[in-house]
């Protein structure tokens, strides 16, 4: 049992803490409910926007090409989602259920691609893709995101965690390996794979570099990449206009985690537990 | 598949460089209860697999009925299994656990709730169809284990371990219920345990088995009475078998508590062990202490040191020169520290060859497994 007083203090520190985190998010909702004027003259730290206004967001809206950029960054962060979760469970189930040669080494490279830094296969991939005439395409968003050593990981960790008899069971009453993984492993370890997928999508959603870097045709522009727009429209910055977009693509993303969190929570605490 | 005996010629299994099971010949009766047993790690578990078809067979041949089964998918064997934790498929509820058994089979959706309900009503499940493994006891959970294998009406019934996660009561009651089931089912049933009372309780015929080798197969009074070496002497019984080695000098059994004289009958055969070393046999049970005055050669003088009182019984451990035997007797039964003898009964004695524990002394019915290797 603790005591009263080293709970209150965890609870004074963990306070603090989330109100660093959350600054920066109240500070951009603040700043996309002023106008430009506001913004410039008061105090920037001043949170509450008095009189608050819209114009930012009906200018982000209605004046920019912001659907078309929502659209592109939906389809990229969908396919990739549902690309990463497919191949990560195959590779999963591969990993437990069949017995090959240099099963293990080919698992662990999977797994150690992870710790691979991005810059350094951000050449050769662009080039292959600029080969393949790719660029400026979905595809050049998608492909090169749609497997990863974390999806195939968490769901090894998860498919693991199955008591191996459940599975054998499932081989004794005939079920082909297809049917194993679609009515038994998937309903078993759906969290994980909620969780992977909620992860995938909010990374691919808020990803800025790669888009920047296959992307230069105006219409292709995913949100991160446009929002960067915003920030030297003719010499100066609409900051207003800026903030409202932010919060916009912010959206999408926090809803996710909080539709999902548990789910999230969960796959991470067990993936450490049960390894 | 046609219902009939298990055949294993010479199999073998080996992960990598570890062996599990090594040439092991085996002819397990159709429609009788079969016990392999062991010790934990000794390759029964892996030879009901290998019989499953969840294990890959290394070397040798495994005949289901008449057919030769290496290659056989596990669910087209005919065979059922009952899993020590029951695995149940733990999103599906009884019914659906159940009816997962039939899914790759051509039958009606009518056949299928006939059986299923059918096989619910023989495990005393019925009402509980709709509940979920979570919400079940563990002897519920362990009677939805052996209704999905029930359902399939298999020629072959496999269990390994099934009684092992139930609690002591519920385990004693749970094995007389798996016996008059099979009773009703009468296909050949393949059990494995390593509780030497269960195997001789559930067991019509028992396989020992130990790192990775058959023991001795036999009927459970078989297995009891004549062990055919002294691994099967000491893990079969409880207090195990006392094992009192020496060495035989002309017709009496030198060890460390004295001298056993040996009657021509029990000689006859032993020539070629003339002054090996060798390890003679007895049940606690059949130690027999007494203080009456002594006339016959075939007595000992014995001290009791420990006693322990195990209810029914008590369970003494005696002294003869330098060696100590355990001896069970009613818990009644008084006995004066001074005088004490064991009178021994010669057909009570078990003989076994000191180099590699073999019995010396099987009855003619008996084949001796090692003594052909």
């Amino acid at each position: 049992m603790k005591t009263n007083s080293t709970e209150w203090l965890w609870h004074i520190f963990l306070g603090t803490v989330v109100l660093g985190l959350l600054f920066p998010l109240l500070w951009m909702v603040s700043l996309s409910l002023k106008t430009t004027g506001q913004i410039s003259l008061q105090n920037p730290l001043e949170l509450w926007p008095a009189p608050w206004t819209w114009e930012n967001f009906a200018y982000v809206l209605f004046t920019s090409d912001f659907g078309r950029y929502t659209w592109n960054t939906f389809v990229i962060a969908a396919a990739v989602t549902v690309g990463k979760v497919a191949t990560s469970l195959l590779a999963a189930y591969g990993f437990t259920q069949f017995h090959f040669p240099g099963r293990g080494m080919l698992y662990y490279g999977c797994v150690f691609s992870m710790f691979i830094p991005f810059a350094s296969i951000m050449m050769p991939n662009y080039l292959l893709l600029a080969k393949l005439g790719w660029l400026n395409t979905y595809w050049a968003a998608i492909v090169p995101h749609i497997a990863d050593g974390m999806g195939i990981f968490l769901l090894r960790q998860s498919i693991r965690s199955i008591p191996r008899a459940v599975l054998d069971s499932a081989r004794m009453d005939g079920l082909s390996h297809w049917k194993i993984l679609t009515k038994i492993v998937v309903p078993l370890i759906k969290p994980a794979m909620v969780a992977l997928a909620i992860l995938s999508f909010v990374n691919s959603w808020n990803e800025y570099f790669w888009p920047m870097l296959v992307m230069n045709q105006k219409s292709m522009y995913t949100l991160p990449v446009a929002l960067s727009m915003f920030a030297n429209v003719e010499g100066g910055t609409e900051w207003g206009a800026m903030m409202a977009a932010a919060t916009l693509t912010a959206l999408p993303p926090l809803l996710c985690y909080l539709l999902a969190r548990r789910h999230i929570v969960e796959t991470f605490l067990h993936s450490g537990v049960k390894g | 598949m046609e219902m009939g005996e298990i055949k294993l010629c010479n199999v073998a299994k080996t992960y990598g460089t570890q062996v599990a099971v090594e040439d092991f010949s085996l002819t397990i009766p159709a429609g009788k209860r079969t016990v392999l047993l062991g010790p934990s790690g000794g390759g029964k578990s892996s030879v009901l697999r290998m019989i499953a078809g969840l294990e890959e067979i290394t070397a040798g041949q495994l005949f289901l009925g008449n057919q030769l089964a290496n290659h056989i998918e596990p669910g087209d064997r005919g065979v059922a299994m009952v899993f020590q934790n029951y695995a149940l498929y733990p999103h599906l509820s009884v019914w659906d656990n159940v009816a997962y058994a039939l899914m790759n089979r051509k039958l009606s959706q009518e056949d299928i709730g006939t059986r299923i309900q059918q096989a619910l009503e023989v495990l005393k499940l019925n009402g509980y169809e709709k509940r979920m493994p979570r919400e079940l006891s563990g002897g519920q959970r362990q009677r939805v284990a052996l209704a999905r294998a029930l359902v399939k009406e298999a020629p072959f019934f496999l269990l390994d371990e099934p009684l092992s996660n139930l609690d002591a009561q519920l385990r004693t009651h749970a094995r007389t219920e798996l016996v008059k089931l099979h009773e009703w089912m009468k296909t050949t049933m393949v059990y494995v345990t390593h509780d030497q009372v269960e195997a001789m309780t559930v067991g019509q015929y028992v396989a020992v088995i130990h790192e990775g080798r058959l023991q001795q197969e036999g009927t459970p009074e078989e297995i009891y009475q004549y062990p055919a070496n002294t691994f099967v002497a000491s893990f079969i019984g409880n207090p195990s078998m006392n094992l009192l080695s020496g060495t035989l000098m002309g017709d009496r059994f030198l060890f460390a508590g004295g001298a056993i004289p040996l009657s021509n009958r029990v000689l006859s055969g032993m020539d070629a062990h003339q002054g090996q070393e060798m390890i003679v046999g007895i049940r606690p049970e059949n130690v027999r202490l007494t203080t009456d005055p002594g006339i016959s050669m075939l007595e000992l003088p014995v001290r009791v040191e420990r006693v322990e009182n195990w209810g029914q019984q008590r369970i003494l451990s005696v002294g003869m020169g330098e060696t100590q035997m355990l001896a069970a007797v009613p818990a009644d039964q008084v006995f004066a520290a001074e005088n004490l003898r064991w009178r021994i009964d010669e057909s009570k004695l078990r003989f076994f060859r000191g180099a590699d524990g073999v019995a010396l002394t099987l009855p003619q019915t008996m084949t001796q497994k090692q003594e052909v290797a």
